[in-house]
């Protein structure tokens, strides 16, 4: 993953020197001075066996642009996207669950329909023209939620705790709110298809004769049963997910790491740019091993005996 | 011989007044069941045999409204338990009955159980859903259960899950689970097809000492003839929807009178001499005509040695031979044909 990124974005054209010291009135000395300063006049290859030395002693490196350790600036930044998109993570499956499960319920109705309708159509769109469209309604022709930020840029170090934390809050509902809204409306169709899948299963007609209420039928029986396939989404949709967090964040200019690796890769800031892709990739096989765990605990036919009693 | 069915017992725990289950299908509306009129005594198995497409496990689900749409119960059936009438009830008063009145045992207990939860929890909820009571209590009535089924180390087997239990635990926990209320009518539809023919006996005499421990009446379903002469009292035989036959089982195993329940007899295999003339089982032609095309008349007429005109064009009424004994055969009212059967059986269709 590593070594990936280091060549891609070695490939694209540009140097990080040229981002910032590209006023004709700088003279080349001065840029070969500062090329020499970090290196950057090495070739590839030895730019790269020094780049994994410090990774192997935890080290990822400086910030061309920032002038700070790698590790700082992503300390900083992770906690913010994890607030986010942690959120949207919850919302979405909340939502999409509860939708499925109001479709099911109301299992071939008008309301069936037009949540069925409603989730493919958010389903379609794309995040970054989402996230503008939601910008543009609810924060300058309906102003009800602020335009971006995480705070407010002036008022929140003068705010009491409560304020503040309304504050942060009132910032946060409408980018978990869009980013939220794709996942929602794909968890909800695929809820809803398990579900389907297993209504027709017999220990739910045996649920029914022991006199469970039929919403417990649904609740407990059915969707415990029709969990799977959406671990499995959970697993899938991940990548999609943090690519999602990117767009979100730079529209709602939420400082966090998918602003963050925009910026970098901008700027050529190259080991902020494998930082970033580093870290994401440890999130989605984050995510792949929560899945799997999540089987199981949903699911105690693949648990492993533990007893020597079974193989 | 034209005299009316015989006399409902005065006190039935469970009536089925003209029960008629449709479902639509491509092919037309299906008929499953099709003006079933039966009555189960409190405390007596009531044995219902026929082979498949005869419509006894859709009446099963029926007396419980289990009935999956678009099939439903037509208006104008009733099935009568203790005062209600479980096919026009409101969805709570069925509720209240389903698990605490009536319990159920199917046919596969493999796909029955939740695989997802413990054979524990799952019988526990029974008592939860029942009756406003502890978790711990409903746990140790679960336990308790088990045991009662013969399921030995009870208390260690409820926190297993269905997929760690073989096929005739799995039915005793189903059994666990429809007696945990002490109902007083069990419904077994096919409650031993599945398991093999050791495990098959065990379940039978487990199910025929429970009966007696908790005093409650079974309705039994099968297509196995065995199985009612082991445990039965009394037979409704079952063809295209409709009874057919209904005796005591004694009284059917020794003269049965519908040709349809001679011909069911003639097929139970027999221990005989390998090259015997009669080594061939006897079978009955044909198979069970769609539910969606009953024939006209008599419904076995194509399939019947004895068939007439009559039974092709007047569907026979419920004749009674005796007080208990009764049979859907012309051959009641004309009982001389049977001494001159028609020279071939009717060839299936």
């Amino acid at each position: 993953m590593t070594t990936a990124t280091f060549i891609l974005i070695h490939l694209a054209p540009g140097d990080p020197i040229g981002g910032g010291l590209d006023d004709p009135r700088v003279s080349e000395a001065v840029r070969a001075h500062w090329r020499a300063v970090y290196g950057l006049d090495q070739p590839l290859a030895v730019q790269f066996i020094r780049y994994l030395a410090g990774v192997a002693r935890g080290q990822f490196g400086y910030s061309f642009a920032y002038n700070e350790s790698v590790s700082t600036i992503l300390a900083r930044a992770l906690p913010r996207t994890m607030l986010l998109a942690g959120s949207a993570l919850v919302l979405s499956f909340v939502a999409g669950i509860a939708m499925a499960l109001i479709q099911v319920a109301r299992h071939g109705t008008a309301t069936d329909r037009v949540i069925g309708v409603a989730s493919l159509a958010v389903y379609s769109l794309p995040e970054f023209w989402l996230g503008q469209v939601a910008l543009l309604t609810f924060a300058y022709v309906l102003p009800i939620f602020p335009a971006g930020g995480m705070v407010d840029p002036v008022m929140h170090p003068y705010l009491g705790p409560l304020a503040a934390l309304w504050d942060r809050i009132d910032h946060l509902i409408l980018p978990a709110l869009t980013l939220s809204a794709l996942t929602a409306a794909g968890i909800a169709r695929y809820q809803r298809a398990a579900l389907l899948d297993v209504a027709a299963d017999d220990y739910l007609r045996t649920a029914r004769a022991k006199g469970v209420p039929e919403r417990s039928v649904l609740m407990r029986h059915a969707l415990r049963n029709a969990a799977l396939p959406v671990i499995t989404l959970f697993g899938l949709a991940l990548p999609g997910f943090l690519g999602g967090t990117v767009f979100i964040e730079k529209v709602f200019s939420w400082p966090g790491i998918g602003s963050l690796a925009v910026d970098a890769v901008t700027a050529r800031d190259y080991p902020v740019v494998i930082a970033c892709a580093v870290l994401g990739s440890m999130l989605v096989a984050g995510g792949s091993f929560l899945a799997d765990v999540l089987y199981a605990v949903a699911d105690p036919r693949l648990r492993r005996a533990p007893g020597p009693s079974r193989p | 011989m034209t005299a009316p069915q015989p006399v409902p017992a005065p006190n039935p725990l469970l009536s089925i007044r003209d029960l008629r289950t449709v479902f639509p299908t491509g092919a037309g509306v299906a008929r499953a069941v099709d003006g079933l009129t039966l009555g189960v005594e409190p405390g007596e198995t009531l044995g219902i045999v026929g082979e498949s497409g005869s419509g006894k496990s859709v009446t099963a689900l029926s007396i419980l409204r289990l009935i999956r749409p678009p099939g439903r119960i037509e208006a104008g059936s009733s099935i009568t338990f203790g005062g209600t009438d479980l096919a026009t009830c409101d969805a709570e008063s069925l509720r209240a009955i389903r698990g605490r009145r009536i319990g159920m045992v199917f046919q596969e207990p493999m796909t029955a159980l939740n695989p997802v939860f413990t054979v524990g929890s799952q019988i526990a909820e029974v008592v939860r859903v029942h009756e406003r009571t502890t978790r711990q209590a409903a746990w140790g009535r679960a336990v308790a259960m088990l045991e009662a089924v013969r399921i030995p180390a009870s208390a260690e087997r409820a926190h297993q899950y269905p997929h760690e239990l073989s096929g005739g635990t799995r039915q005793r926990v189903m059994l666990a689970m429809a007696l945990v209320m002490h109902p007083a009518l069990l419904i077994a539809d096919e409650p031993t097809t599945a398991l093999d023919v050791t495990v098959q006996a065990q379940i039978l005499a487990l199910l025929a000492e429970l009966q007696q421990s908790l005093g409650m009446a079974v309705l039994l379903i099968t297509h196995d003839l065995a199985i009612i002469a082991a445990v039965a009292s009394r037979v409704v035989v079952m063809y295209g929807g409709q009874a057919v036959e209904e005796a005591p089982v004694t009284e059917l195993f020794a003269a049965a009178h519908h040709p349809y329940t001679e011909g069911l007899l003639r097929a139970v295999p027999r221990p005989r001499l390998p090259n015997s003339p009669a080594a061939r089982l006897a079978e009955i032609p044909g198979s069970v005509p769609p539910a969606t095309a009953w024939p006209a008349g008599c419904r076995f007429h194509d399939r019947c040695a004895f068939a007439w005109d009559r039974c092709r064009h007047e569907m026979p009424p419920l004749y009674a031979i005796s007080a208990t004994h009764a049979s859907r055969c012309h051959l009641a009212a004309e009982p001389a044909r049977r001494t001159a059967p028609a020279p071939t059986a009717g060839t299936p269709s």
